[in-house]
């Protein structure tokens, strides 16, 4: 429980570190908002009321206390070249994102695991020479490549979806997960063959230790001495790259949703960099930030509970 | 020959590398009976072990039995399935490994991961399951068995670890158990007790042991009958009586030879010590010196706590002189010395010494030398930092030393990689001498070797320090190397020194409890 508490407390603080940072990062970059959305025709004058009616000649750390307060109840301020509020900006993609992310991680899963498991129990055989070639072409593969081949494949010549359509998540939900299935393979073929990999190398590891010849003294079967033993070792490591894959199929991923036409965050983020619109850059960049410093919590969290070795410390 | 529990006949075991087959173990025979302790010794590289392994069926994927038939209770267990020698393992024959620190699964709990050999051989009433663990831990003696059940590996100490294996191990009064250096990693007053609980179930439950060791000293105290292996083959066999006191084989009595025991010099005159004239000076004094390490909490908030490791240790020592600081692990005998080195900081007390940066020989010759560097460059290392000799001269002088310490040939372009234990610590060796220091410190240096390695290593040290008048800080856990080398001794236990004196002071004369207990436990 102490252990708990001081995580959450250090998270807290992390956050608040990565906001104001966030916050003075853009205090830094020159030409603001008032500047932009007036272009350079304007006079002076009218520069100075709009600065004053945004609040920018307020001092940095009250601005950043205002900003901060109005994060935290959901407003981000309200975008230059949309002139919506960031907030709906972002709700509305919100679903597509967490979508894609949600069924890659699902497949990235469901696919690595067993697949490290089998790989490892057919290591010295012929059939090890394949799964590397296949690991490493999923590794090797772009995915705005894989994306067009599956347009390709499944779209044009099977017809199983139509490329392009578009859906939103309210009006039709089951159709609309169906055609994310397409995008969250393109999204998740790189993290399979990676965590393939990463838990294959893993388990390799284990199988070389001294547990393991117990386990096998004891009369165990390969199966008790995977599943008892191995695994629940071998993941320990696996757990924090899983965690990066998380944090970074949760940040959108732009290449994909361009190729599927998806209305996600990462064209989102591209498109307000593009044209300097900072409340949208800011409020993303304090999304993916805070995302993977709470995926790092999570599996701190984690680890005390797979690792007796961790509370010990 | 009803009473023999296992018949190895002409067994041959090797390794397949690139198609090849690379003997290990080419044809030995011997059997062992019911109830009888069978030692096996020999060094590293004999076979000893992977012999055991081929018992259990635990070799390596690419280990391969070529011929011979492994009889046990009359049945070949090669020609068994898979699944019969399964149910074997564990229920008939059973084995206990060296390493207590890893031979367990870290993250379960020790109970259950002895109470999963019931459940593998599918024991009647698994209800009775955790009672039956219950009772064997008590067997075994640990104390309060019920907490036991529920504690992770790395919450024991090695001991408690070594007697959970064994009682993983004879749960189900297997009829052999095979026992594969159970007490090598293990401090001397720990493996004292771990051999007299092997000894005390071969006679409560008549299990016959196979116990595989390097140390001839620990084999002669258990076993009926040994076994000496060399090179994959029997070298000799007899009762321990025939082996130890009238050895017929040249290996055989070379191994007995190199054998540091202060048993061996008990006959001997006691004053054969260098008497030390008060005149000369120290050449290293430690004064009431304290060593702790910081441990920082975890997260931002995480205090400081310092942990004490020496505390208040006091000793000097002369020039010329060797001398001996032996203690258990967790002693604090490994801080002290990094302490001396200036490997750690220490927190107060005083250490002077005639000369800065002593040099250091670590444990480990594997690990403690850079396994990319060619020989010739790592010793030229310390003389490109002092700066003063040319390339040539370098080379000269490398090559100078590797003759000294028995590395005589083209050593100098030779990588560390390709060399054995001895030969890599003879380079480490080599390396404190390089740039003309007096004074080495040595940390455990010989504990990782073969016993006629190890032998060769210490005649080195006591010749390179003849004739170089060095001195010499030694550490060990092995009390007869120490007595072997050292002039004078300081015992610690805790951080603290219990006891120092003359080497005759210490063996023979101990006056603290604790330095009598050490030298009962010898063997």
């Amino acid at each position: 429980m102490k252990y708990l508490m001081k995580k959450t407390i250090t998270l807290i603080l992390t956050l608040l570190t990565v906001t104001f940072l966030t916050f003075i990062a853009f205090e830094v970059i020159p030409g603001d908002s008032a500047t932009l959305s007036l272009g350079t025709d304007a006079t002076p004058e009218q520069i100075e009321a709009l600065r004053e009616q945004l609040g920018y000649n307020k001092p940095v750390l009250v601005r950043y206390k205002d900003w901060l307060c109005d994060a935290v109840k959901g407003d981000f301020g309200t975008s230059m070249n949309y002139n919506l509020p960031v907030g709906q900006l972002i709700k509305e993609r919100l679903p597509v994102t967490i979508t894609l992310a949600v069924l890659s991680i699902l497949l990235t899963v469901v696919c690595a695991v067993p697949l490290g498991i089998v790989t490892t129990r057919k290591e010295h055989s012929r059939a090890e020479g394949i799964h590397q070639f296949f690991i490493h072409l999923g590794m090797a593969i772009p995915p705005f490549f894989l994306g067009i081949l599956i347009t390709f494949i499944f779209g044009l010549t099977l017809r199983w979806f139509v490329p392009g359509t578009e859906l939103s998540f309210s009006e039709n939900p089951s159709q609309f997960i169906y055609y994310m299935i397409y995008p969250a393979i393109a999204v998740a073929v790189p993290k399979v063959a990676m965590m393939t990999k990463f838990l294959r190398s893993s388990i390799k590891r284990q199988l070389g230790l001294d547990y393991v010849r117990t386990a096998y003294s004891k009369g165990g079967t390969n199966r008790h001495v995977m599943y008892r033993h191995v695994l629940k070792n071998a993941l320990i490591p696996v757990i924090t790259f899983f965690a990066m894959i998380v944090a970074e199929v949760f940040a959108g991923s732009i290449v994909v949703e361009q190729v599927f036409n998806l209305p996600g965050l990462g064209r989102l983020l591209v498109t307000a960099i593009g044209n300097r619109d900072y409340p949208i850059v800011q409020a993303i960049v304090l999304y993916i930030a805070a995302l993977v410093i709470l995926m790092n919590f999570i599996v701190d969290v984690l680890y005390q509970y797979i690792d007796p070795r961790v509370k010990a410390e | 020959m009803g009473n023999t529990i296992l018949e190895v006949n002409d067994l041959h075991v090797g390794f397949v590398e690139n198609k090849q087959y690379a003997p290990i173990v080419s044809g030995i025979t011997f059997s062992i009976s019911k109830g009888e302790i069978l030692g096996i010794v020999g060094e590293s590289g004999s076979g000893k072990s992977i012999t055991s392994l081929t018992i259990m069926d635990l070799l390596k994927h690419n280990g391969k039995v070529k011929q011979g038939q492994l009889l046990f209770e009359g049945s070949d267990l090669l020609t068994m399935t898979k699944e019969e020698k399964r149910r074997k393992k564990a229920n008939e024959i059973a084995m206990i490994f060296q390493e207590p620190m890893t031979s367990l699964n870290p993250v379960i709990k020790v109970g259950p991961q002895v109470e999963e050999v019931l459940a593998l051989h599918k024991e009647p009433n698994p209800g009775e399951y955790k009672k039956r663990v219950i009772s064997m831990f008590e067997d075994v003696g640990l104390k309060d068995p019920e907490a036991i059940y529920g504690k992770y590996p790395h919450q024991l100490s090695g001991g408690m670890r070594q007697r959970v294996m064994i009682a993983m191990a004879m749960i189900l009064r297997p009829k052999l158990l095979i026992a594969d250096e159970p007490t090598t990693a293990l401090d001397v007053t720990v493996q004292k007790q771990i051999l007299e609980l092997l000894l005390q179930m071969n006679k409560k439950y008549g299990t016959s042991i196979i116990f595989i060791s390097h140390d001839l000293g620990v084999v002669r105290k258990l076993c009926d009958r040994v076994i000496v292996m060399y090179d994959g083959a029997i070298v000799e066999q007899g009762t321990i009586n025939e082996i130890f006191e009238c050895p017929k084989e040249e290996y055989t009595k070379k191994l007995l030879a190199a054998v540091p025991s202060m048993r061996k010099h008990e006959e001997q005159e006691e004053a054969a010590t260098v008497e030390q004239e008060e005149e000369t000076p120290a050449i290293l004094t430690v004064k009431d010196v304290t060593v702790g390490y910081t441990v920082k909490g975890r997260g931002i908030f995480g205090k400081k706590t310092t942990k004490t490791i020496v505390k208040g240790v006091s000793f000097d020592i002369k020039e010329g002189e060797i001398f001996g600081i032996v203690g258990e692990s967790g002693s604090g005998k490994s801080t002290l010395s990094k302490a001396i080195v200036g490997l750690t900081p220490h927190a107060s007390g005083e250490i002077t010494m005639q000369e800065a940066h002593p040099q250091m020989v670590f444990q480990d010759p594997y690990s403690s030398l850079n396994p990319a560097k060619t020989i010739g460059s790592i010793l030229s290392e310390p003389l490109i930092i002092e700066g003063k000799l040319k390339k040539e001269e370098r080379r000269r002088k490398v090559e100078q030393m590797l003759e000294e310490v028995g590395l005589k040939g083209d050593y100098y372009g030779r990588n560390i990689a390709k060399l054995s234990g001895g030969q890599r610590q003879r380079v480490a060796i080599a390396l404190a001498l390089m740039t003309n220091k007096k004074f080495i410190v040595l940390d455990e240096p010989v504990s990782a070797l073969d016993v006629t390695i190890q032998d060769q290593i210490l005649k080195l040290l006591k010749r390179l320090q003849q004739q170089h008048r060095l001195s010499y800080l030694f550490i060990s856990h092995d009390l007869n190397v120490v007595y072997e080398l050292c002039d004078r001794i300081a015992v610690m236990k805790d951080g603290v020194i219990v006891e120092q004196g003359t080497r005759d002071e210490i063996y023979y004369h101990p006056k603290e409890a604790y330095t009598r207990q050490l030298i009962e436990a010898i063997v």
